[in-house]
């Protein structure tokens, strides 16, 4: 086999590329056993959302326990700059709800990134509640309690070519994997690099990081930043998925429920962990919670015995087991 | 916007001594406040001292002893449900504790906090299998119940009462950890397991003793609640957040911290309600990033494994 | 540690997938049914609201199912838990439409939860109900053809007992507002009525949703020397905040009345502290004198002798009217289809509608229009069964409540 074709066979076999591949059958696929595409569309932007919980968690060693205000900032930029700038140039909404989410990550950082341990977790629970209750108070700016509504998903065009509604569920769909795509492709970019190298050396020992002359405060503060514009994605593409925005999206549940699924699906030592937990938890719990109303024992026991069982999380067992090792492949 | 003191009090020598009672008032309500804080806090602060967990099942606990308690009243009357369900929430907290929690003790603490928020949730789904999803209230006990009048301050004879006992119950804990030698074996263990372990003592049994004791503090102060805040499923996550605000500003591991910071936080959050009410419950969280930002470690906090 | 193919996470994500497609596949109700989506909360702040909706709906639904169905196919409920809150609310409706294919579906569990719902129920255009939230918009701007309201607005409960309210009490109120757009609303509607009567407004105190200590409120209140105390308060406040009027004795020198005194702030804080507000509006009761209801709770204890909710409450009402009208229309039209049930829903006229005037659903903002019941609480002696506390004082007419509508629904396309 000549050298193109040799590589064009490894890159089928590249990682990214087969998950790709998986999640762009996924459509065609559920709906013919009778699953619905929306949960499907929400796996992907809980993953989203994990990845960038994750940057912070399993690369950095720190835990935020206020994430869901950057998802929520997210939602309100995108719903705020199309209720009062556009919707017709269809970047400007998903920019605005991404830069306000970074933005705000950036000065939370800023404040906290000195701090480490449950003194920085605590902090950002503290911060995330603060959102929250600004959210549902200051009711001229997020509607308060009745939201933000009337969002439309944009229509992408290509000149005389085609163009794509995302009001499509199936369309829109896609359009979220492209976004996990590119979420992955730019993560996978930054943790692969010095600059995660570093980051995982704070995560190790932060002091010794120190003393190796690396300004971890900034690595933090830009780590940070980083969740907080992939977190905004997320909640723009959640914005775009319930065509509104309202301050329950900010609420600390969302926030506690990104810490579970990012542990559960083995962020700590797996890339990958969180698109496994956002499957696990969000489809654990839909099918629980439409069985039965008493859905949170069933849960709670699922949850307590998979965190005793198998604390290193679903991919975190993956990786010890022989099943499931990468082959070593000669040449 | 509150009212206008003017209005109702024609001389301004009156109004001013009307003033002060007026703060006095709101003073003396931070003060119990700070006192039922304090009490909730307490538990939390023991097992997060002693254990390192970041216990989130204390909410559902706190919300235990305020069901048992609704269970017991109609059978023994307040002041022996006041006794018996903390008791009962403490058998179910050591229950919890040895056959659940003790298997995270070697894993980075964000297990043990999970572990405890899902065994929250499932505990929270029991309450409402067992109880139902409506509310239910308590009425204090006739002995306490009424106000007392003493002219511009018209105080409540059961808030008055609680701060009594969770006095009394703060004196009971420091008395035991002070004056007696496990509690000096317990405090040893807010300092350094391994130096307990070293002296030969049973930690394991330590643990669970420990956990029990503050799943009685989180039932108790549930019991002493019921009648001023009324009983339903969500109570308990009510209770967690002032809990990690003044465990957060005492300090971790210290104990007096909580007490201490339980007055502040019970205190300024009522004098907020005075001058500006709107901001009252965001207090507490501004009150927590201040006192981070300028003491790190939380008022009379010690270092402990959770800042790695 | 982390290696760069991976290539046994990406087969264990294969296999999940499977797995996934599997169980979602598993899930799959008989095709051949007429299904009504049920999004309501089993937990969070509403727990209780779940149950009286499923219960309202399945009394609506089992007469029908008793004679055959509707078509000749059965009546199936969908139900889902949308923990009382907006997100989960869309994603909710989004499976109830998507994969059950539910012929319409009445959500409860707040504004916001109504809110989203509304939006999912234009998009998808599937005729949708709100059977417990109270906010103006929901009969206003955040309305569309497919949704309709059938609880009553802040606007009109406010009208409906301020004049009770000024003619029993007096003229001088005080507030305890809950310090949100829901508390603002109603005070401000409750004030603007105030000024037009000539009353005064002795202070108001903005009390945080989150408040569990209402000692220096009461304070405040008890200085203030009002004739009435407004108590506008609900959930977990409202509960505390009763309680604790309670405890301090605030009876005995001020009076006060909880104007939106919904059944289970009642029944969890008890008799003795609920009698102690003088009166209150109810939007539906068993005991509001109305034929048909005494048949309603003979019916309710029958099938749900053992439930934790021990009267029907209005929100159980609600979800009956809603699911009832609808299978009604279904029946009446023989067809399923959305478009045609609207427009026989607009302008409907419902006579068993257990109430006095016969209520109905008004074709430019649909929204349910039926009398208001004000009430004040039974003497001890009066009282035979678990929340048969109150009696109706005054009934105010639908045709002389209700403000003109502020869109027309019906004369925009679907």
């Amino acid at each position: 086999m000549n050298a193109l074709g040799s590589r064009i066979l490894r890159l089928g076999g590249h990682p990214i590329i087969l998950t790709a591949l998986l999640f762009a059958i996924l459509p065609l696929v559920l709906p013919m056993m009778g699953g619905h595409i929306s949960l499907a569309t929400e796996v992907l932007i809980m993953s989203i959302f994990g990845l960038a919980f994750n940057l912070l968690l399993g690369y950095t060693g720190l835990t935020s326990f206020g994430h869901a205000a950057y998802l929520g900032m997210g939602a309100y930029g995108f719903a705020l700059c199309e209720l009062h700038l556009t919707k017709q140039v269809w970047f400007v909404p998903i920019f605005s709800g991404i830069l306000l989410a970074g933005i705000i990550a950036f000065l939370v950082g800023y404040v906290i990134s000195r701090k480490r341990g449950i003194y920085y977790s605590l902090l950002t629970l503290a911060i995330g509640q603060l959102f929250y209750f600004i959210a549902f108070r200051w009711n001229e700016v997020t509607g308060g309690e009745t939201g933000l509504t009337g969002l439309v998903r944009p229509t992408f065009r290509v000149r005389g070519l085609f163009s794509f509604d995302l009001s499509n569920a199936v369309i829109f769909y896609y359009f979220v994997l492209l976004m996990l795509v590119v979420t992955i492709a730019i993560l996978r970019r930054i943790v692969n690099s010095p600059f995660g190298a570093v980051l995982q050396t704070i995560k190790q020992n932060e002091t010794r990081a120190r003393y190796l002359g690396y300004n971890t405060f900034w690595y933090k503060c830009a780590c940070f930043t980083i969740s907080g514009l992939c977190s905004g994605l997320a909640g723009v593409l959640y914005a775009m998925f319930t065509y509104c925005a309202f301050a329950d999206y900010l609420y600390w549940v969302n926030s506690g429920d990104v810490v579970m699924l990012t542990l559960i699906g083995g962020g700590l030592t797996s890339f990958f962990g969180p698109l496994a937990g956002a499957a696990i938890f969000i489809i654990a719990k839909n099918l629980f919670s439409s069985y039965t109303q008493h859905w949170q024992i069933f849960m709670g026991i699922i949850f307590v015995i998979f965190i005793l069982a198998f604390p290193e999380g679903l991919f975190g067992i993956v990786k010890k087991h022989k099943l499931f090792r990468p082959e070593v492949t000669s040449g | 916007m509150a009212i206008d003191p003017m209005a109702s009090c024609p001389s301004a020598k009156e109004s001013e001594a009307w003033m002060l009672g007026h703060f006095l008032n709101h003073l003396f309500n931070g003060v119990v406040l700070g006192l039922l804080l304090t009490v909730i806090a307490l538990g939390f602060s023991l097992v997060l001292g002693v254990m390192e967990v970041v216990n989130f099942a204390h909410g559902v606990l706190f919300a235990i002893g305020a069901y048992f308690a609704f269970a017991l009243v109609k059978l023994v009357g307040f002041w022996w449900a006041l006794l018996i369900s903390p008791i009962l929430v403490a058998i179910l907290g050591m229950i919890l504790e040895s056959g659940l929690i003790k298997r995270i003790y070697s894993l980075n603490p964000l297990y043990g906090l999970l572990l405890t928020f899902s065994i929250a949730m499932g505990l929270e789904g029991l309450i409402k299998l067992i109880w139902g999803p409506m509310g239910y209230s308590i009425p204090a006990p006739p002995f306490a119940a009424g106000f007392i009048d003493l002219g511009f301050v018209v105080y409540s004879k059961y808030r008055f009462i609680q701060g009594v006992l969770a006095l009394f119950l703060i004196l009971a804990l420091w008395l035991f950890l002070e004056k007696t030698t496990y509690g000096a074996v317990i405090k040893a263990g807010t300092i350094s397991t391994e130096m307990v372990m070293a002296l030969g003592k049973n930690l394991p049994r330590l643990r669970t003793l420990v956990f029990g004791m503050g799943s009685f503090l989180a039932g108790i102060a549930g019991v002493l609640t019921a009648p001023m805040w009324g009983i339903r499923p969500g109570i308990g996550t009510e209770a967690m957040m002032p809990a990690l605000v003044v465990v957060v500003v005492g300090g971790m591991g210290s104990l007096y911290g909580s007490i201490i910071a339980g007055q502040l936080v019970g205190i300024v959050t009522g004098l907020t309600v005075m001058f500006y009410p709107r901001l009252s419950d965001l207090m507490m969280y501004l009150l927590m990033l201040v006192v981070f930002l300028a003491r790190p470690r939380g008022l009379m906090g010690t270092k402990s494994i959770l800042e790695e | 540690m982390f290696c760069w193919h991976e290539k046994g996470s990406v087969r264990l994500l294969i296999s999940m997938m499977v797995l996934i497609a599997i169980s979602l596949g598993g899930l799959c109700f008989a095709q051949d049914t007429i299904r009504i989506g049920l999004v309501g909360p089993y937990s969070g702040n509403f727990s209780y609201l779940g149950a009286c909706m499923e219960q309202g709906a399945r009394m609506a639904i089992d007469p029908f199912n008793e004679k055959g169905g509707i078509l000749g196919k059965k009546i199936e409920l969908v139900i889902e838990d949308n923990q009382s809150n907006a997100g989960i609310t869309t994603q909710k409706m989004m499976k109830v439409i998507e994969r059950d294919k539910v012929n319409f579906a009445f959500v409860g569990g707040g504004t916001s939860c109504a809110i989203s719902a509304f939006e999912i129920a234009k998009r998808e255009k599937v005729l949708t109900f709100s059977c417990d939230a109270n906010d103006n918009s929901l009969n206003g701007e955040k309305a569309n053809r497919y949704t309709f309201h059938i609880p009553e607005p802040n606007y009109e409960i406010v009208k409906a007992i301020a004049p009770s309210i000024l003619e029993k009490y007096g003229t001088k109120w005080y507030f305890h507002t809950a310090d949100y757009k829901w508390g603002w609303d109603i005070a401000n509607t409750f004030k603007a009525f105030l000024k037009e009567k000539g009353g005064a407004v002795v202070g108001e105190d903005l009390i945080p949703v989150e408040a569990r200590d209402f000692s220096t409120y009461i304070i405040n209140v008890k200085n203030a020397k009002p004739d009435v105390l407004v108590v506008l308060q609900g959930g977990m406040s409202g509960v505390a905040a009763q309680t604790q009027y309670h405890e301090f004795g605030l009876a005995k020198s001020v009076k006060r009345t909880h104007p939106l005194f919904d059944h289970d702030l009642w029944l969890t804080i008890g008799y003795d502290t609920a009698k102690e507000n003088g009166i209150g509006l109810v939007e539906w009761d068993i005991n509001i004198g109305a034929p048909g209801c005494k048949e309603f709770y003979k019916e309710y204890k029958r099938k749900y002798p053992m439930s934790f909710v021990p009267i029907p409450m209005m929100d159980t009402y609600h979800s009956y009217i809603a699911v009832r009208e609808t299978l009604r229309v279904m029946a009446e039209l023989k067809t399923t289809n959305t478009q045609e049930i609207i427009k026989r829903l607009e302008g409907r006229v419902i006579s068993d509608s257990l109430t006095h005037s016969p209520a109905m659903i008004r074709a430019e903002d649909h929204q349910y229009l039926r009398d208001a019941y004000i009430f004040e609480f039974k003497s001890p002696n009066e009282i035979k069964f678990n929340g048969d506390w109150i009696k109706p004082v005054k009934r105010v007419a639908w045709k002389e409540l209700y403000r003109p509508p502020s869109i027309h629904l019906n004369q925009e396309p679907f």
